[in-house]
């Protein structure tokens, strides 16, 4: 029993350390918010500082509302396509039998190996001309065939969906679309969210594409924001710092929240019973 | 059933330090792209006789009219010059899309392979302004319908505009002779003098300069060095040897950086020189601290060095030329791209900006900025007589002024090449290991260079 106890404080004691040491810089960072940039050279802040109006002020000087607004435009409708695309494709490859689905399926795995940037200048190209260059559409669309999405939920599909359940309602003569719908979104649940959750995270995120994509102010989206706050012969670093925590914070709370849902699409599969 | 909870609850909290890793090392990321140093650019500048050009536009400004595309990280500067240029050319609308220096090539190279938005007015700041006039998109200003004549601006400017064939394709955001700020109240306390003129004396050679250096040393007992790094020391030694070393794909290196390595060696080797790595934490916070004699300036250096990492310092700095003459520090040239739609608005803002003597008024008075425009010290010598902007830090001494006299007559220019970067880069990346590793000789390292510029430039040759 007593051994017990101690394995249990011991891993309590691990627990409260590991999340200490992470969650420690997201302290830092918001910390950083509240200080005049020079201050922070002279040694990391562990109290609140009293600047943070001012870093406020240099924040929301420059739009930060509107571009907040872009990248959640951005990320919502990227996380809707993305899943949607993907979820059919999914589909369709792990539980249809037809002609060509192992070299589609060959076909998604090989454009994974690609990388984006080898595409860029195409891809930028191929938006001019659909005419929807120097907007937020580029940054949205890139999410619309997105082979690892694909690929996960081929994966997924494949172990968490038996066959039989599919049969039997196709017995009990349910149409196609209908059992997608009523039978394989809701099984799908778990890692519909993990795979949103992916590329919320991965949209919300990219530099390289909105940098290249979107040449007026108005359209940035939070990086590259960021990274143009306070450029001049001096970096404004505190500035930064509370950007990055209005950016951050607000989408960590959001998927503790959520994260009920996103642990079950994580272990999701793991485990065949 | 504990057990399990324990267990549910382990993975809840392992699943939400991941979620934190995710989003912690994504912001890092952005931070890192967003910034680095803003650096070494200069800041804007200004004008330039109306009498230097400004065809259509000198023409009636009125009548002139368009938009006019501008890329640009100094948002401050263009608010404030576009409302100025508003007033005389009331029809051209300036659009300025901000963009951070360290990204600024790699977009507008991607813009141009896929021939979508480029801006109609293009700035190289001096990290990568020899990559850009390499690409060859920036159009020749001595032609139509800029015709600008570059004996008006001050002549060691000319080949900082100028590409491979000597065509001028930019204009100066402003001059960058650069000095050393140096700290009065050391200079005092250990050889007995704050005053510039006196100074310089001491300090007339590299010779002097290290000896002096000792000596500060050991009276201060190691706590004032002269230099707060090698990054520092090198770049006056390598800036005042303005002989061409690139020659097509031939880099001489060897005549470009043997001399100032061997100086470089020899400062480090005598121990006046610190250990800090340029624009690091460390680096910035040393200028209040009063650890180092000396700091490499040029005009934008007052406010963006000094002021920012020093406020409390008003009276406490002064400005002395470097040993043996003048060098640049930073500067950003300013180009109109070659197939802009609207050329001769285009001109009109940048001739306007840049080189004209209203904009140039406006921009010494409210940036600091110096222009590269003869005319403006003549029109406007009352200007340039006055208190500037951030003489109070330096006790009242008319930096303008010391400039303009004392280290632009030294000045030479020197041609941009598109292994500037490279060269750059590679000394940035090896000086902290010659900081650290003090067993590596000045022919040691000068080999090392070699080898690394090689490697970075793989399509020419390095001697």
């Amino acid at each position: 029993m007593n051994a017990a106890k101690t394995a249990k404080t011991l891993m309590w004691i691990c627990l409260v350390v590991i999340s200490a040491l992470s969650l420690f810089p997201f302290y830092i960072m918001i910390v950083m918010g509240t200080h005049y940039n020079e201050d922070l050279f002279k040694g990391i802040p562990i109290a609140p500082g009293g600047y943070l109006a001012d870093n406020l002020k240099t924040v929301m000087s420059a739009d930060f509302m509107g571009v907040y607004l872009n990248s959640l435009i951005v990320s919502v409708v990227s996380v809707v396509l993305a899943t949607l695309t993907s979820t059919l494709i999914g589909y369709a490859l792990a539980k249809f039998e037809f002609r060509g689905r192992k070299a589609l399926q060959t076909f998604v795995v090989l454009t994974m190996m690609v990388p984006t940037q080898v595409g860029l200048i195409g891809y930028i190209i191929e938006m001019r001309n659909l005419g929807v260059g120097n907007t937020l559409w580029p940054v949205i669309l890139v999410w619309a065939a997105f082979p690892f999405g694909a690929f996960f939920m081929v994966q997924f599909i494949r172990d968490s969906i038996p066959n039989d359940l599919l049969e039997c309602a196709r017995i009990d003569g349910c149409s196609e679309p209908g059992i997608f719908v009523r039978i394989v979104l809701p099984i799908m649940k778990p890692g519909l969210a993990t795979l949103a959750t992916l590329v919320f995270l991965w949209s919300w995120n990219n530099y390289l594409l909105p940098l290249v994509t979107i040449n007026k102010s108005e359209w940035y989206t939070l990086p590259i924001f960021i990274s143009n706050l306070g450029i001049v012969h001096r970096t404004d670093y505190a500035a930064r710092m509370l950007a990055l925590s209005l950016t951050t914070v607000p989408v960590l709370i959001l998927f503790v929240l959520g994260s009920k849902t996103f642990m079950k699409g994580l272990t999701a599969g793991a485990v065949k019973g | 059933m504990t057990h399990l909870l324990t267990k549910k609850r382990t993975a809840g909290a392992l699943s939400l330090l991941l979620l934190s890793g995710a989003l912690a090392a994504c912001g890092g990321n952005n931070n890192e792209n967003g910034g680095a140093s803003p650096s070494a650019s200069s800041p804007a500048a200004s004008s330039a006789g109306a009498s230097s050009s400004a065809p259509a536009a000198s023409a009636d400004p009125t009548q002139l009219s368009g938009t006019v595309k501008v890329w640009d990280w100094d948002e401050a500067f263009q608010k404030g010059m576009i409302a100025e240029f508003n007033k005389k050319y009331p029809n051209v609308k300036v659009e300025v899309t901000v963009v951070n220096p360290n990204d600024y090539l790699q977009k507008l190279q991607s813009g141009i392979a896929s021939g979508s938005d480029v801006p109609d007015v293009i700035l190289g700041e001096s990290a990568y302004r020899g990559k850009l006039f390499d690409l060859g998109v920036l159009d020749n200003l001595e032609g139509a319908p800029y015709n600008f004549d570059k004996s008006t601006v001050l002549d060691f400017t000319v080949p900082y505009i100028s590409n491979g064939k000597g065509e001028v394709i930019a204009v100066d955001q402003a001059i960058t002779p650069a000095g050393f700020a140096y700290r009065r109240d050391l200079a005092k306390q250990y050889w007995g003098t704050d005053d510039p003129t006196e100074l310089e004396k001491l300090i007339f050679t590299w010779d002097d300069f290290i000896a002096k250096g000792k000596e500060l040393k050991d009276k201060s007992g190691g706590k004032v060095l002269m230099l707060p790094g090698l990054g520092d020391a090198f770049i006056p030694l390598k800036g005042q040897n303005f002989a061409p070393y690139v020659n097509g794909a031939e880099i001489d290196l060897t005549a470009k950086v043997k001399e100032p390595l061997d100086r470089l060696f020899e400062m480090r080797d005598a121990g006046i020189l610190g250990k800090n790595e340029l624009w690091t934490p460390a680096w910035s916070a040393s200028m209040a601290k009063g650890e180092f004699m000396f700091y490499p300036m040029a005009p934008w250096g007052p406010k963006w060095h000094i002021s920012a990492n020093d406020p409390d310092g008003k009276g406490r700095w002064g400005l002395v030329k470097a040993p043996e003459g003048g060098f640049t520090r930073g500067g950003t040239a300013v180009g109109i791209y070659k197939d802009s739609k609207n050329k001769e608005a285009a001109w009109a803002f940048v001739q306007y900006a840049y080189l004209s003597d209203e904009g140039a008024a406006y921009n010494f008075k409210t940036f600091g900025n110096m222009t590269g425009s003869k005319s403006f010290y003549v029109t406007h010598k009352d200007l340039i007589d006055a208190p500037g902007p951030y003489d109070e830090f330096f006790g009242g001494q008319n930096l303008a002024k010391y400039f303009m006299e004392k280290i632009v007559p030294d000045m030479k220019g020197e041609p941009q090449s598109k292994y500037d970067s490279v060269v750059d880069g590679v000394f940035n990346a090896l000086y902290p290991l010659w900081t650290k590793d003090t067993s590596v000789t000045a022919d040691a390292a000068l080999q090392k260079f070699i080898a690394e510029t090689k490697n970075k430039a793989s399509d020419a040759t390095v001697k």
